[in-house]
């Protein structure tokens, strides 16, 4: 059985995630792209926002430069809210 | 909950790309785009090679990133140093020379399991990055 911030770091390893349209325009304003998303999924640390459903991603993008990224679970689907 | 299709422009740097028709679906977080990043980062692997596209060095970058390679392994498979990899992923808007556009094309189709013409002109790029290429993802 996983934990949730093993399930978080899966889903971005394996791209089991949507993106919210916020966070498309962000990622697009930022030059992220699915890689380095996959990339977070194997260095990332998950931290869970106090008081809130929201999961804080920190680690590194497929460049080795650092990436966060907040998220949330829907059911089993990962939501990317944030960049 | 609420289901439309809109379109979505750009992937990473490639902001040239428009999906159209994406799924789209209301969420207490806002629209959120409903169809697996991978599918549309496909499309748009596929595209660089079959219409041709320029490939620059944010090209480079998007296609080794979509083919999940480390830049010994890209260098590896091209037969070129590393260092060639990172001087053009450096120059995202410089294009890179006819000869290793055509060599990482035929990469890419290769990974992909795409068949492409073998005769050099046809595997050259067109001229110019377009301004908008549109992609099916509905």
């Amino acid at each position: 059985m996983k934990t949730d911030s093993e399930h978080v770091l899966w889903c971005l390893e394996s791209g089991n995630y949507r993106l919210t349209a916020h966070a498309k325009q962000r990622a697009l304003e930022r030059g992220i792209e699915p890689a380095d998303i996959r990339t977070l999924g194997q260095t990332g640390i998950v931290f869970l926002e106090r008081d809130s459903k929201k999961f804080l991603i920190k680690g590194s993008d497929f460049s080795g430069d650092s990436l966060t990224l907040v998220a949330v679970l829907e059911f089993d689907v990962l939501i990317i809210t944030l960049f | 909950m609420k289901r439309w299709k809109e379109d979505i422009i750009g992937i990473g740097r490639l902001d040239y790309f428009v999906f159209k028709d994406v799924p789209m679906r209301e969420s207490e977080w806002g629209p959120v785009i409903d169809v697996r990043e991978r599918t549309m980062e496909l499309l748009a692997l596929r595209a660089l090679v079959t219409q041709r596209l320029p490939i620059r060095g944010a090209e480079v970058r998007f296609i080794r990133g979509a083919l999940m390679l480390t830049i010994q392994e890209f260098a590896a498979k091209l037969h070129l140093t590393h260092g060639a990899i990172q001087g053009w992923e450096k120059a995202p808007k410089s294009r890179l020379l006819p000869v290793n556009e055509i060599a990482l094309r035929s990469l890419v189709a290769e990974e992909l399991g795409l068949k492409i013409l073998g005769h050099f002109s046809e595997l050259l790029g067109v001229d110019t990055t377009p301004k908008r290429v549109e992609l099916l993802a509905g």
